[in-house]
């Protein structure tokens, strides 16, 4: 309990130096339970602030109450939102330029504040964004030892299990990762084993270490490698190439460009640990580009989510066939 | 006699110091608006290609610039580390600095305009912000300079002259 309440304050004052007075007003009255619920604080200029708990959404009114349905008269200003965001850029919003075009921008504690306002477009590319009106700010937890109770399934002999976490958006995989990635890196996958594995990560979307200026803001392991906002079919074979990695752990797989980056990696002997989005096997093997993952037979593991009972719920785990491992919660 | 003596030497003293201090302040004011123009030249070569953050920017110019536009640089680079917007620093900083800094209402204008907005434009508006101000700052430097450096030698002349004025008429 303690440690919650540690995590809660922590989150409190990371996330109420960045938004409006009464938003962080009220965060600072929520609970610590309530609080620890807290995934999203959604800020729309011209619209009331949404905040968004595991159990369900709640407006701000303008007098700072939570409710369900959104009040009249208590717009966001465009004034509100500027500031949000000179404070989450250090007022130096020409530095994230890359980080608009890629639409969010991370912060101190791991968060992440997603951006929406006027695209601006060289030829059909996105260069940048103007005039924004709308920002997501997500909130980033970290669990240290939530995958201590599968490690013992994620080893094929003496190799760490070539894995994908699946699950719908927002049912827990990258904290999984993020703390499988530590505890391979830290040794805790095999007991006997005196060190632990070399792990490269290609974080492209800075959610799983959460890097601000070069300091990981969450803990990957002492014998991890981060490689921060880099494509993945530049990124795995960078780390390949570069740091010798025995583990490769990249986030959300998709397009065909992500797969050809992982035959690669698995051609080099290396295993992988990767997330993607799908709610089980049956839905995965309708994306095209990771079907041919599956017909091959590229991962040994596959980890199912959801957030059924709480976010972070384990429906299954099955091996390469798609049949359930054995497994108990300790 | 003695008690005399030294009154007028102190009135002359005061005089040929007010002198001093009136050329001191046009040099300040001269000297900041050239450091100011250096300022913003680097600042458009941290904005324009290094994209280094404001607060460790404007710490970095001010340790180039030094004198008291470095100190002003330095302290709204302290405020804004401490989680102040760029421009209530910039803007506050100005105000508390003005007489320090010796400027005059134009140029102090010019300077809180480019406060306004500092940090929240992308990177080609906020270039722009900057050529807009340098150039403007030159334009005022160059028509400031010639006048002033004449106003310089005329009060250090008249309080040398004041001051031995005084002391003749009051021995």
């Amino acid at each position: 309990m303690a440690s919650q309440k540690t995590l809660t304050e922590q989150i409190r004052s990371q996330l109420s130096i960045l938004l409006p007075n009464q938003v962080a007003r009220v965060l600072d009255r929520l609970p610590d339970p309530k609080l620890a619920l807290l995934q999203e604080v959604r800020l729309r200029v011209g619209r009331p602030v949404a905040l968004r708990f595991a159990d369900g959404e709640w407006f701000l009114s303008s007098s700072g109450a939570l409710l369900a349905h959104p009040p009249d008269n208590a717009a966001l200003s465009k004034a509100e939102l500027e500031m949000v965001l000179d404070r989450a850029s250090r007022s130096s919003l020409y530095a994230y330029e890359e980080e608009l075009r890629r639409g969010y921008l991370t912060l101190p504690g791991g968060h992440r504040l997603g951006l929406v306002g006027r695209a601006v477009l060289q030829g059909e590319s996105l260069v940048t964004q103007r005039d924004l009106e709308g920002a997501n700010l997500r909130v980033a937890r970290e669990i240290v030892g939530c995958s201590r109770p599968l490690l013992a399934s994620l080893m094929v002999g003496e190799l760490p299990a070539t894995t994908l976490l699946l699950s719908p958006p927002g049912a827990g995989k990258t904290t999984l990762l993020r703390d499988l990635v530590r505890a391979f890196s830290t040794g805790e996958s095999v007991p006997q084993q005196t060190g632990g594995y070399q792990v490269g990560l290609c974080d492209e979307r800075s959610e799983v270490a959460g890097l601000v200026e070069g300091i990981p803001q969450f803990d990957v392991g002492p014998r991890t490698d981060i490689l921060d906002g880099c494509p993945k079919r530049e990124g795995i074979p960078l780390l390949l190439r570069a740091m010798g990695p025995q583990v490769i752990a990249c986030d959300e797989i998709g397009g065909a460009d992500d797969v050809e980056a992982l035959q690669e990696a698995a051609r080099a002997g290396v295993s992988v640990f990767a997330t993607a989005h799908a709610r089980d096997l049956v839905q995965l093997r309708q994306r095209p580009a990771l079907r041919s993952l599956i017909e091959e037979r590229y991962f040994d593991r596959y980890i199912v989510l959801s957030c059924r009972r709480g976010v972070g719920t384990i429906e299954n785990i099955t091996d390469a066939e798609g049949h359930p491992l054995v497994w108990t919660m300790r | 006699m003695l008690l005399h003596l030294s009154a007028a030497m102190l009135m002359a003293f005061l005089t040929i110091a007010a002198g001093f201090q009136r050329a001191a302040q046009i040099e300040h004011r001269l000297r900041s608006l050239r450091d100011f123009q250096a300022a913003l030249k680097l600042l458009e070569t941290e904005v324009g290609y290094v994209a280094r953050p404001l607060p460790q920017a404007l710490a970095h110019i001010a340790a180039s610039i030094g004198g008291r536009v470095g100190s002003f640089l330095q302290e709204v680079a302290r405020q804004v580390d401490e989680g102040q917007s760029a421009e209530q620093a910039w803007i506050g900083q100005l105000n508390e600095m003005a007489e320090t800094l010796a400027l005059q209402r134009e140029e102090r204008a010019l300077l809180q305009q480019f406060g306004v907005g500092l940090g929240i434009a992308d990177r080609s508006r906020q270039l722009d912000r900057i050529a807009y101000t340098a150039t403007h700052l030159s334009q005022i430097e160059q028509d400031a300079r010639p006048q002033g450096e004449k106003n310089i030698r005329m009060w250090h002349a008249l309080g040398l002259l004041g001051g031995a004025l005084v002391f003749l008429v009051m021995v």
